[in-house]
């Protein structure tokens, strides 16, 4: 091997310092300074290339986050069998009523990119009506669409916001009973004010929008009992130390679990019995006050026989059925 | 290892090469056949004894046939290697049908190796090590190149070190890195959203974008782990081949193969096509020959039927030209000639990318308008939008005029230009590098 000899020391002295370089750069990028930095960089370089879509993420405008739903990603097979799995729930259960949670994509149109695509939820809903029946469904697309400008959705997270559950809640309310609304949204009191949501940490880039996370009044003063998953209780239904872990959302109802079992103040011997997804955490304690026990079944981390489980929970005078799913959860999660 | 990972760029490389460059010239190729085999150790240890053991039969056979003087027994030698590579390539993919390229890789180089000691064109290699650095060199254990023996020879003894070559090396790679993680990673998103969803789900043109796509993404992979691979063994001294000459420049589907994945096109070529005869037995027997080595060249992608209707696919176009469209091709203007060839690369990845025969006729059919939503949808006109300047950097990084922009400028004589060329010398490889590892990050 021959190797240039006038060159040799400059070039070694070069190539070790460089080496060493690779080194210093790998520590600074381990370095959350030296990430973000980094990420910044990949920031511009997607509005140079005018990239209006990250790992499934709408950069959407007014800073909104908006999760992309693919109508292709939801093939008809999948719609026919979710469809005869409510039917089935409803068959079995006639008190049984529907709710599904437009995403934002749907209701955010103005703020999409131009001809950005996405599932047609309301087709979905409709579908979910002719099966199932009108008076099975409680559409809370009209009211998502009317308030859309008081933040029913965060900018950064693509669950809905308590904004968006008091609206789903009125929905509810207007079929289901009459009673005064105690939940008033000038009222709610900000519990997290730099809620950085999943979509943000879904696109990995670094991003300055911050949400607020926000709640009734009456949710914190309820006196109430839950029990997750048998394995842990509490006396709220959130959880103050969820804000700072990394889904600050948690703090309702504190999280991701199969039952959630709430034993309410309100000794009226009506029950109950949620099918949800993530979403209807931040909807549940508005409902709390109209029953006396609520179980909440969220079927991804749910593991029992759940046909035998909603009998064993059938014990009370009355004893309603809830199904309450973003559509795109529903087409995804639900089962029966 | 993948070249395209912190711990490879970070750990592995920088250690290797203090090691390397530290160590005496005799010591060299031991380094680098032991970093060789940490390399292929470090994914999946189980692979490494198989590499190991290939080496040790090659070099075994291969004496053996330096030895012996009688045709038939040197033959029997020569297939006793050539079978067990081929099991080793068989082991490998129990588990899913793509092989894995590192595997495929050694087992091509191995057999080029005995078949050259059988033909008797090279001595069979007495050094263990050296054998050993050129089965198992480290850089092309990714995605190639696959390096005939002849042309390894001389460098496994004798290869120049200089400044100049170890920053060209170190360029490469870095250009190499960009390709692979800048483009083929961001223009395959759309891809994997369009693989994602049933062909029928698709409109036309969302299946034209796609496909155009996925072709970036496997040419900014191939072309970009050959340049880091060519990269890093400039760096240590070596010469490899180029393996890709602006495929997409290419005005036939000939001159395509002879643009794409050179050497694979020059393996198959020497090893299989022209061992079974080429075309020296008459039109039928090359037919038949063309066939088989098209068959072949579609299982090294992965052993599977649409791999082989892949492979079948060129060998309708290769016929077809060596017939007679050929000639007319010759006649017709390049724009036109390098559309056809377009249209035939595009619509072979309905084989490439489908998982069945069945989806590959899908695909064919939404391409055609016969299937599908309609000729547009929304995803196509959102994607044609957000996708525009991407696949306009795509196509100015497959064709060659920036390459040939910049020669213009290294050439010319003024003041100016030579500035720009000194100053982007410098300056280019450094942004590039910075932009990659923002893309590795963001990736990880």
């Amino acid at each position: 091997m021959i190797l240039d000899k006038k060159k040799n020391t400059a070039g070694t002295v070069v190539f070790l310092a460089g080496i060493l370089l690779v080194f210093a750069v790998f520590d600074f990028v381990k370095q959350d300074i030296g990430r973000d930095k980094l990420l910044q960089i990949t920031t511009y370089m997607d509005f140079f290339l005018n990239v209006k879509v990250v790992n499934g993420v709408y950069l959407a405008e007014d800073d909104y986050y908006i999760e992309q739903h693919l109508p292709q990603t939801y093939p008809a097979s999948l719609h026919e069998e979710k469809l005869l799995q409510i039917t089935e729930l409803v068959q079995d259960y006639p008190q049984t009523q529907v709710i599904l949670i437009p995403t934002a994509d749907n209701i955010l149109t103005d703020y999409l990119p131009w001809q950005a695509p996405y599932l047609n939820e309301r087709n979905l809903l409709t579908a979910v009506e002719d099966a199932i029946g009108d008076d099975h469904v409680i559409d809370v697309f009209p009211a998502f669409v009317e308030h859309v400008q008081e933040g029913v959705y965060f900018k950064t997270d693509s669950r809905i916001t308590s904004v968006g559950a008091y609206y789903i809640y009125r929905e509810w309310a207007k079929t289901c009973a009459s009673f005064p609304f105690w939940y008033q949204l000038d009222k709610l009191e900000t519990v997290k004010s730099n809620f950085v949501g999943d979509m943000v940490a879904t696109i990995g880039v670094k991003s300055d929008v911050k949400d607020q996370i926000k709640v009734f009044p009456h949710v914190l003063t309820q006196q109430v009992s839950i029990n997750y998953d048998n394995e842990m209780t509490a006396d709220s239904y959130v959880s103050e130390n969820r804000l700072t872990s990394e889904d600050a959302y948690d703090y309702f109802l504190d999280g991701d679990y199969g039952v959630t079992i709430i034993d309410t103040e309100f000794k009226n011997g009506k029950a109950l019995f949620v099918l949800k997804d993530d979403n209807a955490n931040v909807v549940i304690p508005l409902l709390a006050p109209h029953y006396e026990k609520i179980y909440a079944v969220d079927l991804q981390h749910f593991t029992g026989d759940l046909k035998e489980y909603m009998k064993d929970c059938d014990i009370y005078d009355q004893f309603d059925v809830l199904v309450m799913y973003g559509c795109d959860s529903f087409l995804e999660e639900f089962m029966y | 290892m993948d070249f395209a990972s912190f711990g490879f760029i970070f750990r592995f490389l920088p250690i290797f090469m203090i090691l390397y460059f530290v160590a005496p010239e005799k010591v060299k190729n031991l380094v680098l056949f032991l970093g060789s085999l940490v390399f292929y150790a470090w994914g999946d240890k189980t692979r490494l004894t198989m590499l190991f053991a290939a080496i040790i039969f090659d070099y075994v056979l291969a004496l053996f046939m330096g030895i012996c003087k009688k045709r038939w027994v040197r033959f029997i030698f020569f297939m006793a290697g050539v079978t067990l590579n081929l099991s080793f390539i068989a082991l490998s993919h129990q588990s899913s049908w793509v092989v894995p390229a590192g595997t495929l890789i050694y087992c091509m180089q191995s057999i080029s190796y005995l078949s050259e000691c059988y033909r008797g064109t090279v001595q069979p290699q007495k050094d263990f090590i050296k054998l050993g650095v050129y089965i198992s060199m480290f850089p092309q254990m990714n995605l190639g190149p696959v390096v005939g023996y002849r042309d390894m020879e001389e460098q496994l003894s004798h290869r120049k070190v200089d400044v100049e070559k170890v920053k060209s090396g170190l360029i490469r790679f870095i250009v190499g890195l960009a390709k692979k993680v800048i483009l083929a990673n961001s223009i395959c998103v759309f891809w994997n959203t369009v693989s994602a969803a049933n062909p029928e789900d698709l409109s036309t043109l969302t299946a034209w974008i796609g496909f155009a796509s996925f072709g970036f993404k496997i040419y900014f992979d191939f072309s970009g782990y050959s340049d880091m691979a060519t990269g890093l063994a400039q760096i240590m001294g070596f010469s490899l081949k180029e393996n890709f000459n602006y495929p997409f420049t290419a005005t036939s589907v000939k001159d395509f193969w002879s643009r794409w994945q050179i050497s694979l096109s020059v393996w198959f070529k020497d090893y299989v096509y022209i061992p079974l005869g080429g075309s020296r037995y008459g039109i039928l027997r090359k037919w038949f020959n063309m066939l088989l080595t098209w068959l072949l060249v579609g299982a090294w992608y992965g052993i599977a039927y649409h791999f082989y209707a892949w492979g079948l696919w060129f060998f309708f176009w290769m016929v077809l030209e060596s017939s007679f469209l050929g000639k007319l091709l010759e006649k017709l203007p390049e724009h036109v000639t390098r559309i056809y060839t377009w249209l035939v690369i595009i619509v072979s990845l309905s084989f490439f990318a489908a998982d069945s025969i069945s989806q590959s006729m899908d695909y064919i059919m939404v391409l055609f308008g016969m299937k599908g939503v309609g000729l547009v949808d929304r995803m196509a006109l959102f994607s044609l939008k957000s996708q525009i300047i991407l696949i306009a950097v795509a196509i100015v990084s497959a064709m060659p005029w920036v390459h040939n922009a910049a020669q213009r400028l290294r050439n010319s004589e003024g003041g100016l230009g030579m500035a720009i060329t000194r100053v982007s010398e410098k300056l280019f490889p450094a942004l590039l590098l910075i932009l990659t590892l923002a893309y590795m990050v963001k990736g990880y």
